[in-house]
Protein backbone atom coordinates (compact mmCIF):
# COMPACT_ATOMS: atom_id res chain seq x y z
CA UNK A 1 0.00 0.00 0.00
CA UNK A 2 1.43 3.50 -0.81
CA UNK A 3 2.09 5.73 2.02
CA UNK A 4 -0.21 8.56 0.64
CA UNK A 5 -1.77 10.28 3.37
CA UNK A 6 -5.41 10.97 1.84
CA UNK A 7 -7.12 9.81 -1.27
CA UNK A 8 -9.11 11.18 -3.65
CA UNK A 9 -11.86 9.02 -5.64
CA UNK A 10 -9.75 8.47 -10.01
CA UNK A 11 -12.06 10.63 -11.26
CA UNK A 12 -13.67 10.89 -14.25
CA UNK A 13 -12.41 6.90 -14.64
CA UNK A 14 -14.62 6.12 -11.34
CA UNK A 15 -18.08 6.97 -10.95
CA UNK A 16 -20.38 5.77 -8.03
CA UNK A 17 -23.33 5.68 -6.35
CA UNK A 18 -24.59 5.33 -2.74
CA UNK A 19 -27.20 3.38 -1.48
CA UNK A 20 -28.67 2.43 2.24
CA UNK A 21 -26.47 -0.57 2.72
CA UNK A 22 -23.86 -0.24 -0.47
CA UNK A 23 -22.08 1.50 -3.01
CA UNK A 24 -21.72 0.78 -6.54
CA UNK A 25 -18.58 2.12 -8.12
CA UNK A 26 -17.36 1.51 -11.89
CA UNK A 27 -14.29 2.29 -13.28
CA UNK A 28 -14.81 3.37 -16.65
CA UNK A 29 -11.18 2.97 -17.85
CA UNK A 30 -10.72 -0.48 -16.65
CA UNK A 31 -14.55 -1.93 -17.40
CA UNK A 32 -14.82 -3.13 -13.92
CA UNK A 33 -17.55 -2.55 -11.27
CA UNK A 34 -17.61 -3.09 -7.91
CA UNK A 35 -19.94 -3.53 -4.67
CA UNK A 36 -18.72 -2.18 -1.69
CA UNK A 37 -20.83 -3.36 1.59
CA UNK A 38 -21.83 -0.71 4.50
CA UNK A 39 -18.36 -0.74 5.90
CA UNK A 40 -16.68 -0.45 3.19
CA UNK A 41 -19.14 2.67 1.80
CA UNK A 42 -18.51 4.11 5.10
CA UNK A 43 -14.86 4.46 4.45
CA UNK A 44 -15.28 5.39 0.97
CA UNK A 45 -17.21 7.72 2.15
CA UNK A 46 -14.47 8.99 4.50
CA UNK A 47 -11.84 8.98 1.81
CA UNK A 48 -13.45 11.40 -0.16
CA UNK A 49 -13.90 13.55 2.89
CA UNK A 50 -10.03 13.29 2.99
CA UNK A 51 -10.18 11.46 5.45
CA UNK A 52 -6.69 9.54 6.02
CA UNK A 53 -6.42 5.68 6.02
CA UNK A 54 -5.36 6.30 9.89
CA UNK A 55 -8.05 8.74 10.46
CA UNK A 56 -10.22 6.16 9.13
CA UNK A 57 -9.62 3.16 11.19
CA UNK A 58 -9.30 5.51 14.68
CA UNK A 59 -13.15 6.44 13.78
CA UNK A 60 -14.15 3.11 13.15
CA UNK A 61 -12.45 1.74 16.15
CA UNK A 62 -14.25 4.36 18.61
CA UNK A 63 -17.26 3.81 17.09
CA UNK A 64 -17.43 -0.05 17.32
CA UNK A 65 -15.25 0.44 20.82
CA UNK A 66 -12.83 -1.86 19.65
CA UNK A 67 -8.74 -1.74 19.65
CA UNK A 68 -7.43 -0.02 16.83
CA UNK A 69 -4.73 -3.00 15.90
CA UNK A 70 -7.92 -4.74 15.53
CA UNK A 71 -9.62 -2.18 13.16
CA UNK A 72 -6.51 -1.21 11.34
CA UNK A 73 -5.41 -3.86 9.46
CA UNK A 74 -8.61 -4.97 7.48
CA UNK A 75 -9.12 -1.02 6.80
CA UNK A 76 -5.66 -0.79 5.31
CA UNK A 77 -6.41 -4.30 2.76
CA UNK A 78 -9.57 -2.96 1.70
CA UNK A 79 -7.83 0.90 1.27
CA UNK A 80 -4.93 -1.03 -0.99
CA UNK A 81 -7.63 -2.85 -2.92
CA UNK A 82 -9.38 0.14 -3.68
CA UNK A 83 -6.18 1.65 -5.34
CA UNK A 84 -4.49 -1.57 -6.53
CA UNK A 85 -8.10 -1.45 -8.66
CA UNK A 86 -7.75 2.16 -9.63
CA UNK A 87 -10.40 3.41 -8.10
CA UNK A 88 -8.63 5.56 -5.64
CA UNK A 89 -5.38 7.54 -6.15
CA UNK A 90 -3.15 9.77 -3.82
CA UNK A 91 -4.54 13.23 -3.00
CA UNK A 92 -2.30 16.23 -3.83
CA UNK A 93 0.03 16.47 -1.31
CA UNK A 94 -1.08 19.27 1.29
CA UNK A 95 -4.90 18.35 1.44
CA UNK A 96 -6.46 18.32 4.40
CA UNK A 97 -9.77 17.00 5.33
CA UNK A 98 -13.09 18.54 3.98
CA UNK A 99 -15.35 16.87 7.02
CA UNK A 100 -14.97 16.21 10.70
CA UNK A 101 -13.30 12.68 10.24
CA UNK A 102 -16.18 11.13 12.06
CA UNK A 103 -17.81 7.92 11.15
CA UNK A 104 -20.91 8.70 9.00
CA UNK A 105 -23.97 8.18 12.00
CA UNK A 106 -25.87 6.14 9.41
CA UNK A 107 -23.43 3.11 9.82
CA UNK A 108 -24.72 1.43 13.60
CA UNK A 109 -21.42 1.30 16.23
CA UNK A 110 -21.48 -0.15 19.32
CA UNK A 111 -24.35 -1.70 20.68
CA UNK A 112 -26.21 -1.23 17.54
CA UNK A 113 -23.92 -3.20 15.46
CA UNK A 114 -20.41 -5.72 15.15
CA UNK A 115 -17.96 -4.03 12.97
CA UNK A 116 -17.93 -6.08 10.07
CA UNK A 117 -14.39 -5.49 8.20
CA UNK A 118 -15.19 -3.68 4.60
CA UNK A 119 -15.51 -5.92 1.73
CA UNK A 120 -14.97 -4.97 -1.74
CA UNK A 121 -16.32 -7.77 -4.73
CA UNK A 122 -15.64 -6.85 -8.08
CA UNK A 123 -17.29 -7.56 -11.04
CA UNK A 124 -15.77 -8.13 -14.73
CA UNK A 125 -18.54 -9.26 -17.22
CA UNK A 126 -18.96 -5.63 -18.91
CA UNK A 127 -15.08 -5.44 -18.99
CA UNK A 128 -15.15 -6.10 -22.90
CA UNK A 129 -16.95 -3.54 -23.48
CA UNK A 130 -15.23 -1.08 -22.06
CA UNK A 131 -11.85 -1.50 -22.54
CA UNK A 132 -9.94 -0.44 -25.75
CA UNK A 133 -10.78 -2.37 -28.84
CA UNK A 134 -7.35 -1.80 -30.85
CA UNK A 135 -8.29 -1.10 -34.83
CA UNK A 136 -5.02 -2.88 -36.58
CA UNK A 137 -5.86 -3.00 -39.87
CA UNK A 138 -7.18 0.39 -42.27
CA UNK A 139 -7.51 0.74 -45.83
CA UNK A 140 -5.83 3.63 -47.97
CA UNK A 141 -8.60 6.04 -47.02
CA UNK A 142 -7.93 5.37 -43.09
CA UNK A 143 -10.99 3.82 -42.47
CA UNK A 144 -10.85 -0.11 -40.35
CA UNK A 145 -11.30 -2.62 -43.09
CA UNK A 146 -14.47 -4.55 -42.28
CA UNK A 147 -14.25 -8.25 -41.15
CA UNK A 148 -14.55 -10.83 -44.29
CA UNK A 149 -16.51 -13.19 -42.10
CA UNK A 150 -19.56 -11.06 -41.29
CA UNK A 151 -22.57 -12.69 -41.96
CA UNK A 152 -23.90 -10.48 -45.79
CA UNK A 153 -27.70 -10.13 -45.19
CA UNK A 154 -29.59 -10.58 -48.62
CA UNK A 155 -31.76 -7.37 -50.22
CA UNK B 1 -34.46 15.35 -13.35
CA UNK B 2 -32.70 16.73 -16.26
CA UNK B 3 -28.98 15.24 -17.29
CA UNK B 4 -26.63 16.72 -19.39
CA UNK B 5 -24.11 14.57 -21.82
CA UNK B 6 -21.36 13.28 -20.97
CA UNK B 7 -17.85 13.03 -22.91
CA UNK B 8 -15.41 10.55 -20.70
CA UNK B 9 -12.44 11.71 -21.78
CA UNK B 10 -12.06 15.21 -22.67
CA UNK B 11 -8.49 15.94 -23.27
CA UNK B 12 -8.55 19.65 -22.47
CA UNK B 13 -11.10 22.36 -21.61
CA UNK B 14 -11.90 24.31 -24.59
CA UNK B 15 -9.66 22.88 -27.66
CA UNK B 16 -10.74 25.44 -30.99
CA UNK B 17 -8.57 23.47 -32.96
CA UNK B 18 -10.01 20.29 -32.07
CA UNK B 19 -13.34 21.02 -32.28
CA UNK B 20 -13.03 22.71 -35.36
CA UNK B 21 -11.66 19.32 -37.07
CA UNK B 22 -14.67 17.58 -35.93
CA UNK B 23 -16.96 20.45 -37.54
CA UNK B 24 -14.97 20.37 -40.52
CA UNK B 25 -15.46 16.10 -40.72
CA UNK B 26 -18.73 16.15 -39.83
CA UNK B 27 -19.98 18.64 -42.29
CA UNK B 28 -17.54 16.45 -45.11
CA UNK B 29 -19.33 13.20 -44.21
CA UNK B 30 -23.25 15.54 -44.08
CA UNK B 31 -21.81 16.90 -47.63
CA UNK B 32 -21.46 12.86 -48.72
CA UNK B 33 -24.52 12.39 -47.21
CA UNK B 34 -26.58 14.88 -49.57
CA UNK B 35 -24.19 13.28 -52.75
CA UNK B 36 -25.89 9.86 -52.18
CA UNK B 37 -29.28 11.54 -51.61
CA UNK B 38 -28.47 13.39 -54.76
CA UNK B 39 -27.26 10.19 -56.72
CA UNK B 40 -30.56 8.10 -55.90
CA UNK B 41 -33.40 10.92 -56.07
CA UNK B 42 -34.35 12.87 -53.34
CA UNK B 43 -33.85 9.61 -50.14
CA UNK B 44 -36.82 8.83 -48.13
CA UNK B 45 -37.42 10.74 -45.33
CA UNK B 46 -39.46 9.38 -42.39
CA UNK B 47 -40.90 11.03 -39.10
CA UNK B 48 -41.46 9.89 -35.83
CA UNK B 49 -42.51 11.17 -32.32
CA UNK B 50 -40.22 9.34 -29.48
CA UNK B 51 -40.77 9.77 -26.29
CA UNK B 52 -42.42 13.41 -27.09
CA UNK B 53 -39.52 14.47 -29.20
CA UNK B 54 -40.05 14.74 -32.98
CA UNK B 55 -37.44 12.81 -35.03
CA UNK B 56 -36.92 12.89 -38.64
CA UNK B 57 -34.63 10.02 -40.35
CA UNK B 58 -33.21 11.19 -43.91
CA UNK B 59 -32.00 7.69 -45.99
CA UNK B 60 -30.41 7.46 -49.13
CA UNK B 61 -29.87 3.81 -49.82
CA UNK B 62 -31.18 0.72 -50.46
CA UNK B 63 -34.43 -0.90 -49.20
CA UNK B 64 -32.44 -2.59 -46.27
CA UNK B 65 -30.80 0.39 -45.30
CA UNK B 66 -34.34 2.14 -45.24
CA UNK B 67 -35.68 -1.32 -43.14
CA UNK B 68 -33.90 0.54 -40.28
CA UNK B 69 -37.33 2.85 -39.44
CA UNK B 70 -39.15 -0.50 -38.98
CA UNK B 71 -38.43 -0.76 -35.65
CA UNK B 72 -39.86 2.64 -34.78
CA UNK B 73 -42.73 2.01 -37.23
CA UNK B 74 -45.24 2.29 -34.14
CA UNK B 75 -44.20 5.45 -33.62
CA UNK B 76 -44.52 7.13 -36.67
CA UNK B 77 -46.18 10.91 -36.98
CA UNK B 78 -46.69 13.31 -39.68
CA UNK B 79 -43.72 15.53 -41.51
CA UNK B 80 -42.65 18.75 -39.41
CA UNK B 81 -40.09 21.51 -40.83
CA UNK B 82 -38.87 21.56 -37.03
CA UNK B 83 -37.99 17.92 -35.86
CA UNK B 84 -36.08 18.35 -32.55
CA UNK B 85 -33.65 15.76 -34.11
CA UNK B 86 -32.67 15.54 -37.54
CA UNK B 87 -29.90 12.08 -39.01
CA UNK B 88 -29.00 11.54 -42.18
CA UNK B 89 -28.11 7.42 -43.07
CA UNK B 90 -26.52 6.14 -45.61
CA UNK B 91 -24.16 3.18 -46.64
CA UNK B 92 -21.03 2.96 -48.22
CA UNK B 93 -22.31 -0.24 -49.82
CA UNK B 94 -25.54 1.51 -51.85
CA UNK B 95 -23.67 4.81 -52.59
CA UNK B 96 -20.04 3.98 -53.67
CA UNK B 97 -19.18 6.96 -51.96
CA UNK B 98 -16.12 6.59 -49.33
CA UNK B 99 -15.79 8.47 -46.11
CA UNK B 100 -13.09 11.30 -45.45
CA UNK B 101 -10.15 10.10 -43.51
CA UNK B 102 -11.06 10.60 -39.74
CA UNK B 103 -9.61 13.36 -37.62
CA UNK B 104 -8.47 10.47 -34.87
CA UNK B 105 -6.17 7.94 -34.20
CA UNK B 106 -7.51 4.30 -34.29
CA UNK B 107 -5.64 3.74 -30.90
CA UNK B 108 -8.28 5.11 -29.07
CA UNK B 109 -11.46 3.39 -29.56
CA UNK B 110 -13.14 1.36 -26.98
CA UNK B 111 -15.06 -1.81 -27.33
CA UNK B 112 -18.20 0.56 -27.29
CA UNK B 113 -17.69 2.92 -29.76
CA UNK B 114 -16.01 5.83 -27.64
CA UNK B 115 -13.26 7.64 -29.71
CA UNK B 116 -11.60 8.93 -26.72
CA UNK B 117 -9.21 11.82 -28.45
CA UNK B 118 -12.56 13.44 -29.99
CA UNK B 119 -12.50 16.47 -28.07
CA UNK B 120 -14.75 19.17 -26.65
CA UNK B 121 -18.97 18.88 -25.93
CA UNK B 122 -20.07 19.83 -29.05
CA UNK B 123 -19.58 17.12 -31.56
CA UNK B 124 -20.26 13.64 -30.17
CA UNK B 125 -19.04 10.55 -32.15
CA UNK B 126 -18.35 6.88 -31.73
CA UNK B 127 -17.58 4.34 -33.92
CA UNK B 128 -18.86 0.45 -33.37
CA UNK B 129 -15.82 -1.87 -35.65
CA UNK B 130 -17.94 -4.96 -35.50
CA UNK B 131 -21.27 -3.47 -37.31
CA UNK B 132 -18.94 -0.99 -39.20
CA UNK B 133 -21.20 2.21 -38.10
CA UNK B 134 -19.92 5.88 -37.63
CA UNK B 135 -22.21 8.29 -35.22
CA UNK B 136 -22.08 11.58 -35.40
CA UNK B 137 -24.25 14.07 -33.26
CA UNK B 138 -23.96 18.10 -32.97
CA UNK B 139 -25.32 19.02 -29.68
CA UNK B 140 -25.87 22.35 -30.74
CA UNK B 141 -27.86 22.44 -33.46
CA UNK B 142 -30.06 18.88 -33.44
CA UNK B 143 -28.39 17.41 -36.64
CA UNK B 144 -26.79 13.99 -36.56
CA UNK B 145 -25.25 11.44 -39.06
CA UNK B 146 -25.24 8.08 -39.27
CA UNK B 147 -22.89 5.86 -41.66
CA UNK B 148 -22.97 2.84 -42.22
CA UNK B 149 -20.44 0.24 -44.20
CA UNK B 150 -22.77 -1.80 -45.63
CA UNK B 151 -26.37 -1.94 -44.53
CA UNK B 152 -26.25 -5.92 -45.49
CA UNK B 153 -23.93 -6.94 -43.07
CA UNK B 154 -25.59 -5.02 -40.18
CA UNK B 155 -25.84 -7.48 -36.65
CA UNK B 156 -29.29 -8.25 -35.87
CA UNK B 157 -29.20 -6.28 -32.89
CA UNK B 158 -28.76 -3.23 -34.80
CA UNK B 159 -31.58 -3.93 -36.95
CA UNK B 160 -33.83 -4.49 -33.75
CA UNK B 161 -32.68 -1.15 -32.09
CA UNK B 162 -31.00 1.01 -34.91
CA UNK B 163 -29.87 4.21 -34.53
CA UNK B 164 -29.88 3.83 -30.42
CA UNK B 165 -26.53 5.86 -29.74
CA UNK B 166 -27.74 8.82 -31.67
CA UNK B 167 -30.65 8.63 -29.52
CA UNK B 168 -29.14 8.44 -26.17
CA UNK B 169 -26.98 11.70 -27.08
CA UNK B 170 -30.10 13.42 -28.07
CA UNK B 171 -33.01 12.38 -25.39
CA UNK B 172 -29.62 12.79 -22.52
CA UNK B 173 -30.48 16.62 -23.87
CA UNK B 174 -34.41 16.22 -23.41
CA UNK B 175 -33.88 15.15 -19.46
CA UNK B 176 -34.36 11.06 -20.61
CA UNK B 177 -32.17 8.03 -20.21
CA UNK B 178 -31.81 5.37 -22.61
CA UNK B 179 -31.52 2.37 -20.76
CA UNK B 180 -30.47 -1.71 -21.73
CA UNK B 181 -33.76 -3.06 -19.81
CA UNK B 182 -37.14 -4.02 -20.97
CA UNK B 183 -40.71 -2.50 -20.60
CA UNK B 184 -44.33 -3.73 -20.32
CA UNK B 185 -47.76 -2.51 -18.53
CA UNK B 186 -51.73 -2.45 -18.81
CA UNK B 187 -53.76 0.77 -18.04
CA UNK B 188 -52.28 0.32 -14.15
CA UNK B 189 -49.05 1.52 -15.74
CA UNK B 190 -46.04 0.01 -16.65
CA UNK B 191 -43.33 -2.04 -15.07
CA UNK B 192 -39.07 -2.03 -16.24
CA UNK B 193 -37.32 -5.13 -16.28
CA UNK B 194 -33.45 -4.73 -15.68
CA UNK B 195 -30.56 -6.98 -15.82
CA UNK B 196 -27.45 -8.50 -17.84
CA UNK B 197 -27.64 -9.85 -21.02
CA UNK B 198 -29.55 -13.41 -20.47
CA UNK B 199 -30.78 -12.47 -17.36
CA UNK B 200 -34.39 -13.25 -18.50
CA UNK B 201 -35.46 -9.72 -19.61
CA UNK B 202 -37.00 -10.67 -22.99
CA UNK B 203 -38.64 -13.85 -21.33
CA UNK B 204 -40.43 -11.93 -18.99
CA UNK B 205 -41.53 -9.37 -21.31
CA UNK B 206 -42.45 -11.79 -23.93
CA UNK B 207 -44.58 -13.74 -21.62
CA UNK B 208 -46.46 -10.41 -20.69
CA UNK B 209 -47.28 -9.20 -24.00
CA UNK B 210 -48.71 -13.19 -24.56
CA UNK B 211 -51.08 -12.43 -21.98
CA UNK B 212 -52.52 -9.56 -23.19
CA UNK B 213 -50.34 -6.64 -21.58
CA UNK B 214 -48.70 -4.11 -23.52
CA UNK B 215 -45.57 -3.33 -24.43
CA UNK B 216 -42.65 -0.87 -24.59
CA UNK B 217 -39.44 -2.60 -25.70
CA UNK B 218 -37.18 -5.81 -24.72
CA UNK B 219 -34.00 -4.26 -24.78
CA UNK B 220 -33.77 -0.72 -25.24
CA UNK B 221 -36.60 1.61 -23.33
CA UNK B 222 -35.92 5.15 -22.44
CA UNK B 223 -37.22 6.42 -18.84
CA UNK B 224 -37.32 9.89 -17.12
CA UNK B 225 -37.94 11.00 -13.67
CA UNK B 226 -40.06 14.15 -13.87
CA UNK B 227 -42.99 14.91 -13.51
CA UNK B 228 -43.20 11.06 -12.19
CA UNK B 229 -41.33 7.97 -13.42
CA UNK B 230 -42.12 7.23 -16.70
CA UNK B 231 -40.84 4.98 -19.15
CA UNK B 232 -41.03 5.32 -23.61
CA UNK B 233 -41.42 2.68 -25.86
CA UNK B 234 -38.61 2.89 -28.50
CA UNK B 235 -38.41 -0.12 -30.64
CA UNK B 236 -41.20 -2.34 -31.44
CA UNK B 237 -38.60 -5.58 -31.70
CA UNK B 238 -37.91 -8.39 -29.39
CA UNK B 239 -34.92 -10.82 -29.72
CA UNK B 240 -35.33 -14.36 -28.34
CA UNK B 241 -33.43 -17.13 -28.48
CA UNK B 242 -34.65 -19.99 -30.85
CA UNK B 243 -35.13 -22.50 -28.38
CA UNK B 244 -37.76 -19.99 -26.62
CA UNK B 245 -39.62 -19.58 -29.46
CA UNK B 246 -42.18 -22.62 -28.62
CA UNK B 247 -42.92 -21.08 -25.87
CA UNK B 248 -44.77 -18.04 -27.17
CA UNK B 249 -47.01 -19.90 -29.79
CA UNK B 250 -48.73 -16.78 -29.62
CA UNK B 251 -45.93 -14.71 -30.97
CA UNK B 252 -45.20 -16.69 -34.18
CA UNK B 253 -46.75 -13.76 -36.54
CA UNK B 254 -44.17 -11.69 -35.46
CA UNK B 255 -41.09 -13.70 -36.38
CA UNK B 256 -39.32 -11.95 -39.07
CA UNK B 257 -35.92 -13.79 -39.07
CA UNK B 258 -33.86 -15.98 -37.39
CA UNK B 259 -30.03 -15.51 -36.85
CA UNK B 260 -27.64 -17.83 -38.72
CA UNK B 261 -24.82 -17.00 -36.87
CA UNK B 262 -23.38 -18.43 -33.00
CA UNK B 263 -26.04 -16.66 -30.58
CA UNK B 264 -29.11 -18.76 -32.69
CA UNK B 265 -32.13 -15.77 -31.93
CA UNK B 266 -35.01 -14.54 -33.88
CA UNK B 267 -35.77 -11.45 -33.92
CA UNK B 268 -39.52 -10.06 -34.03
CA UNK B 269 -41.18 -7.01 -35.63
CA UNK B 270 -44.33 -6.59 -33.04
CA UNK B 271 -45.75 -3.91 -35.53
CA UNK B 272 -48.12 -4.55 -36.97
CA UNK B 273 -49.59 -8.25 -35.64
CA UNK B 274 -49.03 -6.05 -32.09
CA UNK B 275 -50.21 -2.80 -32.84
CA UNK B 276 -52.90 -2.57 -30.45
CA UNK B 277 -50.56 -3.51 -27.48
CA UNK B 278 -47.59 -1.41 -28.64
CA UNK B 279 -47.26 1.52 -26.03
CA UNK B 280 -45.25 4.48 -26.03
CA UNK B 281 -45.58 5.74 -22.50
CA UNK B 282 -46.99 3.90 -19.06
CA UNK B 283 -46.29 5.74 -15.57
CA UNK B 284 -43.55 3.33 -14.12
CA UNK B 285 -45.31 1.68 -10.99
CA UNK B 286 -42.21 -0.88 -10.21
CA UNK B 287 -38.58 -2.35 -11.26
CA UNK B 288 -38.12 -5.89 -11.73
CA UNK B 289 -35.14 -7.86 -11.54
CA UNK B 290 -35.77 -11.48 -13.20
CA UNK B 291 -34.30 -14.36 -11.58
CA UNK B 292 -34.84 -17.69 -13.48
CA UNK B 293 -35.57 -20.46 -10.67
CA UNK B 294 -36.46 -23.56 -13.10
CA UNK B 295 -39.65 -23.81 -10.55
CA UNK B 296 -43.35 -23.94 -12.48
CA UNK B 297 -44.63 -20.81 -10.62
CA UNK B 298 -43.33 -17.07 -10.40
CA UNK B 299 -42.93 -15.10 -7.27
CA UNK B 300 -42.16 -11.44 -6.64
CA UNK B 301 -39.63 -10.63 -4.01
CA UNK B 302 -38.39 -6.90 -2.18
CA UNK B 303 -34.93 -6.03 -3.62
CA UNK B 304 -32.68 -3.65 -2.65
CA UNK B 305 -32.04 -0.63 -4.86
CA UNK B 306 -28.46 -0.75 -4.61
CA UNK B 307 -29.05 -4.20 -6.59
CA UNK B 308 -31.19 -3.26 -9.09
CA UNK B 309 -29.10 -0.84 -9.56
CA UNK B 310 -26.20 -2.66 -9.76
CA UNK B 311 -27.71 -5.38 -12.69
CA UNK B 312 -28.94 -1.77 -14.74
CA UNK B 313 -26.49 0.86 -14.97
CA UNK B 314 -23.40 -1.09 -15.64
CA UNK B 315 -24.95 -3.08 -18.26
CA UNK B 316 -26.45 0.63 -19.68
CA UNK B 317 -23.15 2.09 -20.00
CA UNK B 318 -21.54 -0.51 -21.24
CA UNK B 319 -23.50 -0.35 -24.32
CA UNK B 320 -23.61 3.38 -24.76
CA UNK B 321 -20.73 5.02 -26.41
CA UNK B 322 -19.81 8.40 -23.97
CA UNK B 323 -22.09 6.94 -20.99
CA UNK B 324 -20.21 7.46 -17.96
CA UNK B 325 -21.19 9.95 -14.82
CA UNK B 326 -24.09 11.53 -15.31
CA UNK B 327 -25.92 8.46 -16.52
CA UNK B 328 -25.07 7.11 -13.28
CA UNK B 329 -26.40 9.75 -11.43
CA UNK B 330 -30.02 9.61 -13.35
CA UNK B 331 -30.45 5.61 -13.00
CA UNK B 332 -29.70 6.09 -9.22
CA UNK B 333 -31.58 9.14 -8.84
CA UNK B 334 -34.41 7.65 -10.61
CA UNK B 335 -34.07 3.93 -8.90
CA UNK B 336 -34.82 5.39 -5.76
CA UNK B 337 -37.99 6.59 -6.56
CA UNK B 338 -39.65 3.31 -7.93
CA UNK B 339 -40.35 0.25 -5.74
CA UNK B 340 -38.04 -2.67 -6.44
CA UNK B 341 -38.55 -6.49 -6.77
CA UNK B 342 -36.92 -9.67 -7.85
CA UNK B 343 -39.01 -11.74 -10.28
CA UNK B 344 -38.35 -15.54 -9.61
CA UNK B 345 -39.51 -16.74 -12.76
CA UNK B 346 -40.84 -20.15 -13.38
CA UNK B 347 -40.97 -21.97 -16.42
CA UNK B 348 -45.04 -21.42 -16.82
CA UNK B 349 -44.90 -18.11 -18.92
CA UNK B 350 -48.35 -17.94 -18.18
CA UNK B 351 -47.59 -17.19 -14.89
CA UNK B 352 -44.79 -14.93 -15.25
CA UNK B 353 -47.40 -12.73 -17.43
CA UNK B 354 -49.90 -12.85 -14.39
CA UNK B 355 -47.61 -12.01 -11.68
CA UNK B 356 -46.65 -8.52 -13.59
CA UNK B 357 -50.70 -7.91 -13.79
CA UNK B 358 -51.60 -8.87 -10.23
CA UNK B 359 -48.22 -6.16 -8.77
CA UNK B 360 -49.91 -3.91 -10.72
CA UNK B 361 -53.36 -4.44 -9.47
CA UNK B 362 -51.60 -3.88 -6.12
CA UNK B 363 -49.07 -0.89 -7.11
CA UNK B 364 -51.67 1.65 -9.27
Amino acid sequence: MTNASRFRINQPHVVYESFADEMVLINLASGNYYSADRTGKTVIQMLVDRGSPGEIAAALATRYDKRLFEIEPPVSTFIAALQAEGLIVPAPAGDSPIASGSVPPELPGGAAGDFIPPHLQCFSDMQDLLLLDPIHQVDESGWPVAKADSPKLDE
Amino acid sequence: MNKGSDILYPSSLPDTAALDRSLVFFQSVQNLFEQAAASQGKGVDRFFCIAGQRVKLRFAGSARLVSLARALDHLAAAATVTPGLSVCIFDSAGSGLRLPPPPWSWNSVTGRGDIRDVAGNRIAVAFQPGAGILSLFDRERGRALCWIDDARRLPFHEMATPLRTILHWFMAGCGKQLIHGAAVGNAAGGVLIVGRGGAGKSTVALACLAVGMDYAGDDCVLIDGSPEPRVHGLYATAMLHLGQVACFPRLKPAVAAADSGGKKKVMMFLQPAFSGQLRACFPLRAILLPRFTGRSRTALKAASSAELFSAMAPSTIAVLPGAGENDFRFIGTFIRQVPNFVIETGTDMELIGQAVAGLLAVRC
